[in-house]
C-alpha cells in the first residue's frame, strides 16, 4: 500500500514534468472538449499503441494501459488536474472473445467483443471522458490536455529486480576488495536493456477555453 | 468504453481553441474589474488550493492503485495451467528456465495473474536471453491452458578486464578476465582471469603473473541467495623505495621483494529487495614472502632508516571475514542519470581465525546522480573513504594508485608502476600504501548516443576531485601541520564511456594516462 502511494505520488509531481519534457516525442493531437454537468469531458484516441500488436493482443495474456490525463494551464509548470485510467485487455482463448477492462474516475466497466479490431479500438479510445472539475477551469484562460499512455508498463519493484538480475552476477567485483573499490577499471556485467514499458504514447492537445454562458 | 450517445455535455460550452506552443506562449487575454480581482485571487491562493487539491487527488490514486493491484489476480478467465512449453533454448536446460517460472503445472488462477504477467520477465532476468516471449494457448479440457515460452539465447561470455599497458618499471604488462554465467546451460557461471608482466626493471625485479579461477551461481535453486567460490594465485615482484625524493619515481631508486599468495576466497549474497544485497565473505591465503631481514630507506640527505614492508617475512597466513552492504537505486547500472548507491564493507582478519595477520578494514563508497536540463545530462557525487587499522599485510592496505585514477591501479593484486603521485598541500611525502585514504569527485555526464543492438550506448564525461591518503602513524602522531601529513592531491578525466552487450568500455584519459604510466 505504501508502494502504491508511493507511486501515485511521483505520478504526481515528477511525472507531468517527464511527461512534457522529452526530447521530440510529443505529439500534438487534436482533440474534442465538452462541458458536462460538473466535469470538463474529452473524447481523443490512442490507437497507435496498439498498432501491429494484433498478435501480442492474441496471446491469451492480458495487455494493460495505463493513463496518465494532465490538464495544464498554458505557462504552467504544474498541472491543475491529474486522472489516472487503466485499461486491461484480454482474449479468452475457449469463449473467443476480447475482454476489456476499464478502470477510471467512472469506475470500473468490463466490456465484451467478439471482434479484435473493435476491442482494440475500444481499448485505445477515450470518449467524453472526465479530465478536471469545472471548477479548476477558469473563463479566459488557455489550457490544455496532455497525455502519456503506456502499454504493459512495469512496476517499479519489477523493473528494478530483472534489472539488478541483469546487471549484477554473484561476483561482485565491487563489493571485493579495496582497489575495487577505489579503482577506476571499473567493468558491470551488463546485459539487454529493460525498457520500463513496451511502448509509450505521449499527447498535447490544442489550447482551449471556457467562455461565458 | 464511456457512456455516449447521450451527449448529455454542453458541447459548445467549451469552444476549442488554436494549436500552440504552450511551453513559450504566455500572454493572457486582457483582464479588467472583477476578472483581474478573481486572478489576484488565484494567485495568492491557487498554491495552496493546488498543493491541497493533489494531497486529496494522491489519496484517491492510491486508493485506486491499491484496489486494482489487488484486482489483477481476479481480472480474465479462469484457467489452470496444463503444461509449460519451452522452445528456442539450444544450450540453457529447460529445468532451469522452468525452475525461474513464478507459475507451476496444475496452478489455477486468472489470466490477470501478475505471476502469468511476470513469468516473461523472470526468464529475462537470468540474463541468458536476448528476448522472452510468452503466450497461452489451448489445452486438452476448457479452461485448461499451455504456457509456452519461446526463448532466443545470447552470448553469456562476459568481458569483465582487459589487462595491457606499459610502465617505467613493467615494459608490458597484459592480461583478461572473463566470465561465462551459463556454463553448458546449467546457470551456473565459471570465471577465469590472468595478469603477466615483462620482468620488474628494478633490482631484484622478476616477471608477475597472477591467476584467478571462480565458479558461481547467481541463484541458489528458488532462493536469494547467490554463491561464488574463487582461488587465485599471485606471484609479485614488489617493488619498494630505498632512496630517493618521494616524487621521484624513477626506477634506480626501486628494489623488488618477491610475495607468492595461493589463496581461496568464498562469498554468499543476499538480495534482501530489488534494491538491497548482503553479502558474507571468507577469505583464507597462504603468503610467502622472501624480502630482505632489514629493508631500509635512504634519504636525499643520506640518512638511512629501516621501513616497514607490512608483510613477514617466509610463510604466513592471511584469514579474515568480511561483512558486505550494497544498496543501489540507479536509474541505470552503466550510463546512470539519477538514483544513489551505497556500498559497505567491513573486513577483519585475525589469528583467531587461523591468520598471521589482526587487522580490520572499512571501506565505503556513496554515489547519487542528478538529472540536469534534459535526460540526456547527469551531474553526479562520488565519496569513498577507507579505513585500515592494526597490522594489515601490505596487499590488504590502501594504495595509491586505487584513489588517483590518473595513477595505474593494482592489477589482480600486482604493483606494475612506480610512477609518483602529483599532489598538492604537502612536503612530498605521499605514502603509496596507507591506512586512511579517502576520494571525493563529481562528474558530469551527457547521453551521446543510445542504441539497440551490440551498443546500447554512449556517453561523454567529464570530472574532477580530491584524494588524499595518508598513514595513521604519520597523521595521529606527528611533528607536523595535519595538512602536511594528510596531503591532498587532484585528479581531473575525460572521456567516452560504452555500454556494450559484453561489458563497459570507457575511453578516457585518466584510463590512457594509467596505462601508459611513464614520469
Amino acid at each position: 500500500m505504501m508502494a502504491t502511494r508511493y507511486i501515485a505520488l511521483v505520478l504526481l509531481f515528477v511525472a507531468p514534468r517527464l511527461a512534457l519534457a522529452q526530447d521530440g516525442k510529443i505529439v500534438d493531437r487534436r482533440m474534442s472538449f465538452y462541458e458536462g454537468k460538473e466535469e470538463l469531458l474529452v473524447d481523443t484516441t490512442f490507437s497507435e499503441l496498439l498498432e501491429g500488436r494484433g498478435k501480442s493482443v492474441q496471446s491469451g495474456l492480458p495487455t494493460s494501459i495505463v493513463l496518465r490525463l494532465y490538464v495544464y494551464e498554458r505557462g504552467k509548470d504544474l498541472p491543475i488536474a491529474l486522472r489516472l485510467v487503466t485499461i486491461r485487455l484480454v482474449y479468452d482463448l475457449w469463449d473467443e472473445v476480447y475482454l476489456v477492462r476499464v478502470d477510471g474516475p467512472l469506475g470500473q466497466r468490463t466490456i465484451k467483443y467478439k471482434d479484435q479490431a473493435e476491442a482494440m479500438r475500444a481499448a485505445t479510445r477515450l470518449e467524453l471522458f472526465p479530465i478536471a472539475t469545472l471548477s479548476r477551469i477558469e473563463i479566459g484562460k488557455r489550457y490544455f490536455l496532455a497525455m502519456v499512455a503506456e502499454l504493459n508498463p512495469l512496476s517499479p519493484e519489477l523493473h528494478a529486480e530483472v534489472r539488478g538480475w541483469l546487471s549484477k552476477p554473484t561476483r561482485d567485483r565491487e563489493l571485493g576488495m579495496s582497489s575495487a573499490f577505489f579503482g577506476s577499471f571499473v567493468s558491470v556485467f551488463s546485459n539487454i536493456k529493460l525498457p520500463p514499458a513496451d511502448a509509450v504514447v505521449r499527447l498535447r492537445s490544442q489550447l482551449f477555453y471556457r467562455v461565458k454562458r | 468504453v464511456y457512456p455516449s450517445g447521450d451527449k448529455h455535455a454542453d458541447a459548445a460550452a467549451i469552444e476549442t481553441g488554436k494549436l500552440g506552443n504552450w511551453e513559450t506562449e504566455n500572454t493572457e487575454p486582457g483582464m479588467k474589474g472583477p476578472e483581474a480581482f478573481r486572478s489576484l485571487f488565484s494567485v495568492l491562493c491557487f498554491p495552496i488550493f493546488q498543493f491541497l487539491s493533489f494531497i486529496s487527488v494522491t489519496i484517491c490514486l492510491s486508493s485506486q492503485l491499491a484496489a486494482e493491484e489487488a484486482d489483477d489476480a481476479g481480472f480474465g478467465p479462469s484457467v489452470v495451467v496444463e503444461r509449460i512449453e519451452i522452445a528456442g533454448n539450444k544450450s540453457t536446460s529447460g529445468a532451469l528456465i522452468e525452475n525461474a517460472l513464478p507459475v507451476r503445472v496444475g496452478q489455477s488462477m486468472r489470466v490477470g495473474d501478475p505471476r502469468l504477467v511476470e513469468a516473461k520477465y523472470r526468464v529475462l532476468g537470468l540474463g541468458y536471453f536476448k528476448s522472452v516471449e510468452t503466450r497461452l494457448g489451448r489445452g486438452s479440457r476448457h479452461g485448461h491452458v499451455i504456457l509456452y515460452v519461446d526463448v532466443e539465447e545470447r552470448g553469456t561470455i562476459t568481458l569483465e578486464q582487459l589487462y595491457i599497458g606499459t610502465t617505467e618499471i613493467t615494459p608490458f604488462w597484459g592480461g583478461l578476465d572473463v566470465t561465462e554465467r551459463n556454463f553448458f546451460g546449467t546457470g551456473v557461471s565459471i570465471g577465469a582471469a590472468f595478469v603477466a608482466t615483462a620482468r620488474t626493471r628494478v633490482p631484484a625485479g622478476e616477471h608477475q603473473k597472477a591467476f584467478e579461477l571462480r565458479l558461481g551461481k547467481a541463484a541458489l535453486g528458488d532462493s536469494r541467495l547467490g554463491l561464488e567460490v574463487a582461488t587465485y594465485f599471485i606471484d609479485a615482484s614488489e617493488p619498494y623505495r630505498v632512496r630517493g625524493e618521494y616524487d621521484d619515481g624513477g626506477r634506480e631508486n626501486f628494489d623488488a621483494f618477491s610475495i607468492r599468495r595461493i589463496g581461496t576466497r568464498v562469498t554468499a549474497l543476499w538480495t534482501l529487495d530489488p534494491w538491497q544485497r548482503v553479502g558474507l565473505t571468507g577469505r583464507f591465503e597462504h603468503v610467502e614472502t622472501e624480502r630482505p631481514l632489514l629493508p631500509t630507506y635512504t634519504d636525499p640527505a643520506g640518512r638511512e632508516g629501516y621501513i616497514d614492508l607490512y608483510l613477514r617475512p617466509g610463510r604466513t597466513r592471511v584469514a579474515s571475514g568480511a561483512i558486505l552492504y550494497d544498496r543501489d537505486t540507479r536509474s541505470e547500472p552503466v550510463l546512470t542519470t539519477s538514483g544513489n548507491r551505497l556500498r559497505l564493507r567491513g573486513e577483519v582478519g585475525s589469528e583467531l581465525l587461523g591468520g598471521s595477520y589482526e587487522f580490520g578494514t572499512i571501506l565505503a563508497k556513496y554515489e547519487h546522480w542528478w538529472p540536469i536540463f534534459t535526460e540526456r545530462q547527469a551531474v553526479s557525487l562520488h565519496l569513498t573513504g577507507g579505513l585500515v587499522v592494526g597490522n594489515a599485510p601490505r596487499f590488504d592496505r590502501l594504495y595509491v594508485g586505487d584513489l588517483n585514477r590518473l595513477l595505474t591501479p593494482r592489477l589482480m593484486g600486482l604493483v606494475v608502476s612506480t610512477v609518483p603521485a602529483r599532489h598538492f598541500g604537502s612536503n612530498g611525502a605521499v605514502e603509496t600504501y596507507g591506512e586512511i585514504g579517502a576520494v571525493v569527485g563529481g562528474e558530469y555526464s551527457y547521453r551521446l548516443f543510445a542504441g539497440k543492438n551490440f551498443v546500447y550506448g554512449g556517453n561523454l564525461f567529464a570530472g574532477f576531485g580530491f584524494w588524499s591518503l595518508a598513514s595513521s602513524d604519520r597523521s595521529i602522531i606527528r611533528d607536523e601541520p595535519l595538512a602536511k601529513a594528510l596531503p591532498i592531491g587532484m585528479y581531473a578525466d575525460a572521456g567516452l564511456r560504452l555500454d556494450t552487450e559484453i561489458g563497459i568500455f570507457e575511453l578516457s584519459i585518466a584510463n590512457a594516462i594509467g596505462r601508459v604510466a611513464y614520469q
